[in-house]
Parts: structure tokens; sequence; C-alpha cells
């Protein structure tokens, strides 16, 4: 396998393993609370 | 079906697809089922009516804002987008990219941004990268959502202030700005090619550094290239493929697969 592929592969391992652990730690439901109410920010309302 | 059609559908069905929830932009009330978790691959607002995901910026932006935590989930959400398609979301799967898309397809002279100023623009992307970043962990607040997506407000913005009155009412300089920065950004992809893409988009940016180190690359053949130029020519982000067909800048559109008279450009995912 050439080096290029090997950097990638362990990307695609660090990319799962910060999923997971995000995951298990309650950070996907965190994203899940901000995504579902209305970000006046996104939307340019607000101060 | 010609390639590029085919992309154009793609596009248009990715867009359909990650704002899939009709009834949101009858209603003016956003979903709020659980596919919300995930992050999208594109710049598309968590807020627009129809989203049945979550923007990854604005969620890194949310994730950064929460001190004490290291956002592990959205950024590995992104690596793992990053690592396995590069800019092949910007040229693919993003919604705000296939509105410039349309927009260079009106029937104006294009403008070629003279190269001496095109180099240090296209820096700003990364330099938008790092403030988005460094601001988010400093002030706790989504910096690139408030002051410039143009994809928040044309998403969201305008959709939700026109179907609910006491948004409406919210209307202040924040939005006409960000307004402005929106009109600015269309008349522009009118003249030049993915102005947003090329320039401001961090997340573009982002998925940029992968191009080199991912899964889908592209290739060109010397022994077949004849250096005729047309790819560099078609090439919506000005890039020469021959030179870098791993540029950061490439958005992996296959306009110069398709351009290329002796088929020396080829583009696959590659794992060994």
């Amino acid at each position: 396998m050439k080096p290029g592929r090997r950097a990638a592969w362990a990307l695609l391992g660090l990319a799962i393993g910060l999923i997971v652990v995000g995951a298990a730690t309650g950070q996907a439901l965190a994203t899940l609370r901000k995504a579902i109410y209305i970000c006046l920010e996104c939307m340019g309302l607000g101060t | 079906m010609r390639r590029q059609t085919r992309r154009t559908l793609i596009q248009a069905l990715a867009a359909l697809g990650q704002n899939a929830y009709i009834p949101g932009f009858f209603s003016g009330v956003i979903f709020q089922g659980k596919s919300k978790l995930l992050c999208v691959p594109g710049l598309n607002c968590y807020s627009c009516p129809g989203a049945l995901g979550a923007c990854p910026l604005g969620s890194l932006q949310a994730a950064l804002g929460r001190r004490g935590s290291f956002p592990a989930y959205v950024l590995g959400s992104m690596l793992l987008f990053g690592v396995l398609l590069g800019r092949l979301v910007c040229g693919f799967l993003c919604p705000f990219g296939l509105l410039q898309d349309l927009l260079a397809r009106i029937p104006l002279p294009k403008v070629k941004v003279p190269r001496r100023l095109d180099r240090p623009l296209r820096g700003l992307k990364f330099v938008l990268l790092a403030l988005l970043i460094v601001l988010a962990l400093l002030r706790a607040e989504p910096v690139f959502c408030k002051y410039l997506c143009p994809a928040g407000l044309l998403e969201a913005g305008l959709p939700l202030t026109g179907l609910n009155p006491q948004y409406a009412s919210l209307r202040g300089p924040l939005f006409y700005g960000k307004l402005g920065i929106l009109v600015l950004i269309l008349l522009l992809a009118l003249l030049v090619e993915r102005p947003f893409c090329r320039y401001l988009c961090p997340l573009g940016a982002f998925y940029g550094l992968f191009n080199g180190v991912g899964f889908y690359r592209m290739q060109v053949s010397r022994d077949r290239c004849v250096r005729c130029g047309r790819c560099r020519d078609v090439c919506p982000m000005a890039v020469d493929p021959v030179q870098t067909p791993n540029s950061p800048e490439c958005i992996r559109c296959g306009r110069c697969r398709d351009a290329c008279p002796r088929d020396a450009i080829r583009s696959a995912f590659r794992g060994k």
C-alpha cells in the first residue's frame, strides 16, 4: 500500500473514532439540541 | 445522459434530499426529528425549514462554544466527509454550490480574475476557517453564521421571516447587512464561477485539505496528455489539472475530464 493511502486509512480510522467518542459522550445529542431550535444568528436576526 | 447533466441532477437531488421536510416551507416550523443528530456534508443551514440534518460549520461553532469539551463528534463527521470525498462535496452535494453553478449558466460575459488578485483571495477562506474556530472559542457564538453565511440567510432567514411575522419584526441592520453580502455573492456568481467556494467558504477550505490525501483522487496520464490546455480553460475553479490534479481548490466537477480530447484525466476512489 502506498504511504498516501495509509494516511487516508489512518484519517478514516481517526474520523470514525472521533464520531464514536463524540456519540458516547453525548455530543451528538448536543448537536441535535442545537439543530432543532431556530438559529436566529444564522437567519441574520438579533443584534 | 451527459456527465455534467448527471452532475446537476445529483446536485439537485442532494439539495432536495437534505431539505426534504416540505411541510416546513409552508408552516415556517423547522424539522425537529432525530436525523438532525447527523451532520450533512455541505453548507446547508439547520434552520432551513426543510433541513433534515445539521450544518457541519454551524455545529462546529456551537460545539466549540461549549467550553471545556473537545468537539469530537462534529470534527469526526467533517473529517469523515473530508477523507472520503474531499471537495467532491462542493462539486456534487452542496446546495449553495448548485445555486452558483446555475447562476453561472446565465449567458453573461465571464470575468477572469487576474492571478495577482485571485491567489491572495483564495487564501481568504483558510483565514476565515481559522478565525471562525478562534472566535467560536473566544466569544461562544457562531460568528461565521451570524455575520457572513449566505446560505443561512437564503435558506433560513428569507423563508422564515417571510412566513412568520414574529421573525419579520426582528429584521435589523444585521439582517440587511447579510442580505447585502448574499446579493453581492449572487451577482458575482453571474460573472465569476463559484466565487463563494473559491474565496470565502471555510467548509470548502477544510475539505480542500483532504484533496491530496483522501480516497477520491484524480490522475492525469502524462503519456496521453498533449498539453492542449482545454482542461485548464474549462475549470470553474481556475485550476490547472495537469499541474495539480489534487489541488485543494479542485471541486471534482469533472469538467476537465469531459473536455480532455485524449481521455488523459481519470478520477476514482482508491483504497490501495
